[in-house]
């Protein structure tokens, strides 16, 4: 229950704040206009969604960062951390709180891009299990990219600098996999083990494997739990 | 209630807090005075459980604050200096937060929040958003969460600085009652208000107790030995030099002299000198008018216990 109310107030204050406003419109607007203006899906000929979400994992790298980058960050900075510490709420609480706000809010975004494919429907057949699929990537892909945010922000008190690194981090695991050119052998096969695009690209495909859902809520569950335990370590310093 | 044993605090080769040792009982309002940088801060995080110190142990209610359960948060409220508190949530949103993380059950949950808010002031201000209000109002707010789950320990940092007179005489208020049925304890470096609220109060200076003791008896210890000392038939300078070479004399300065006796004020090693001293004068042929016990204030005991100049 902890949990839930830390996570409605989060929510609660992304919207209070301009930031969901800003966020959450930057992020329609550009995936409106790739899908629509730069990647036309009737210049192709066909009623298909591919160019959208085959863009928007990369956009994300940008949104999700900046939705989470203040999430413990700023309470550091302010202060606000050394009373929210001394409630009986415990670390991995305050985070998992923390982090289901945020991904409320992705989801929320990408709800809100289900119009596209009833955009696209009346101009011809849509291969609803392929939107499906990316659907699925996206939000998976989504938790992913916020439990990164929120690892990078529970690294430092600035904000500039959890956005920053919460965006490499987010890109790099993303395309980590096209390193084939540099990288060969048990190194390449780690790197393409660990590529959230060979795993989103599969399940878009329609591909729903286990393994894949396994290895993101591990991603999840362990930046999770490393934002929590720098939580509990900076006591000790 | 509160009890630290040789709590000591280090960054890196900076000690902020050394072999400090204190037992509060039940009851207690004790002022936490010393100077700026002398380890209240360090202090009052460690007992909070915010931060860990680098020796030691602490309890609070009974419970060790390291105890990974951490039970001893339902029994502690704490306001940190300059209460940062969310900006952008309303006052009774920002404390139904606090009261729903805190544990407080549900049916209790109104009663908790309006009596926090009857004894804080707030029910004015329970619809305006955080940021919007004044630094008296938000030190309010920040008090309420601190007490609004009914803590057997209430800890606060600087609980008064940067308020004005009326509203630190409201927080003062505040404390004084919360203080008749639970432990409070309070950081200052305003030495009149340690004296107007606490019962008892512990001096820390450089990251070490050096003094316990009731308001009163502090200024007892002090004013001890210090004398003012009236006396005819000498010039002032002699009378300063003179003294400053007696033993059992630690220092010396100059009264406001009159125009038939010059004073000056001494302070004295103990209590046993100042007899010797009058003697002495007499012995010299001059008057004694007057040897008076100074009564100090408690800036005079700060001074004197934290080194400053007296």
């Amino acid at each position: 229950m902890t949990v839930f109310w830390i996570a409605m107030r989060e929510l609660g204050s992304y919207f209070r704040r301009p930031i969901a406003y800003m966020v959450v419109s930057a992020f329609l607007i550009m995936t409106a206009l790739y899908t629509f203006v730069l990647m036309p899906f009737f210049v192709v000929g066909k009623a298909s969604l591919v160019s959208f979400f085959e863009f928007t994992p990369f956009l994300f790298t940008l949104f999700i960062p900046a939705i989470t980058m203040r999430c413990i960050a700023e309470e550091r900075a302010s202060g606000m951390l050394e009373i929210l510490q001394t409630w009986p709420v415990s670390d991995m609480s305050w985070v998992l709180g923390k982090f289901l706000g945020a991904y409320l809010l992705v989801s929320f975004a990408i709800i809100l891009t289900f119009v596209f494919p009833m955009c696209v429907a009346p101009f011809g057949p849509v291969d609803w299990g392929a939107v499906i699929g990316g659907y699925i990537g996206l939000f998976l892909l989504g938790a992913a990219y916020t439990a990164l945010g929120i690892f990078a922000s529970a690294w430092t008190s600035n904000q500039i600098i959890g956005f920053t690194v919460g965006f490499t981090l987010c890109f790099t695991f993303f395309i980590i996999g096209r390193s084939a050119v540099f990288l060969e052998g048990d190194i390449l096969f780690l790197a393409e083990f660990l590529s959230f695009e060979r795993r989103i690209s599969g399940i878009s495909r329609g591909v729903l494997d286990s393994r894949d859902l396994v290895f993101f809520m591990t991603v999840v569950g362990l930046a999770l739990g490393l934002s929590a335990e720098r939580l509990h370590v900076r006591r000790w310093r | 209630m509160i009890k630290a044993i040789n709590l000591s605090k280090s960054y890196g080769p900076v000690a902020a807090l050394r072999h400090a040792s204190f037992e509060i009982g039940s009851g207690e309002i004790v002022g936490f005075l010393g100077p700026n940088g002398a380890g209240k801060s360090t202090t009052m995080k460690i007992l909070t459980g915010f931060l860990a110190p680098t020796d030691g142990e602490a309890w609070i209610a009974d419970h060790p604050v390291d105890d990974p359960s951490e039970s001893f948060r339902f029994r502690v409220g704490y306001l940190p200096e300059n209460a940062p508190l969310y900006g952008e949530m309303s006052v009774s949103d920002f404390l139904n937060f606090a009261s729903r993380l805190k544990h407080i059950e549900k049916k209790h949950r109104k009663s908790a929040l309006e009596k926090a808010c009857v004894r804080c002031g707030l029910n004015d201000v329970l619809h305006k958003s955080i940021g919007a209000l004044s630094k008296g109002y938000r030190q309010r707010v920040g008090l309420a969460q601190a007490i609004i789950h009914e803590p057997s320990v209430l800890i606060l940092d600087e609980p008064t600085s940067g308020l004005d007179p009326n509203q630190v005489e409201d927080i003062r208020h505040l404390v004084r009652e919360y203080g008749r049925h639970n432990t409070v304890l309070f950081s200052s470096h305003i030495l009149t208000e340690v004296q107007a609220v606490a019962t008892r109060i512990l001096v820390i200076d450089q990251g070490q107790i050096v003094a316990d003791d009731t308001p009163t008896a502090l200024m007892n210890q002090v004013s001890a030995i210090r004398y003012e000392i009236a006396v005819t038939g000498v010039s002032s300078t002699d009378l300063f030099d003179w003294m400053r070479e007696q033993d059992g004399v630690l220092h010396c300065q100059y009264g406001e002299s009159e125009s038939d006796s010059v004073r000056v004020i001494v302070s004295l090693q103990d209590e046993s000198v100042a007899p010797l001293l009058a003697r002495a004068v007499i012995n010299q042929n001059w008057g004694l008018q007057e040897l008076v016990k100074e009564k100090a204030d408690l800036e005079t005991v700060f001074r004197t216990l934290t080194g400053g100049p007296v």
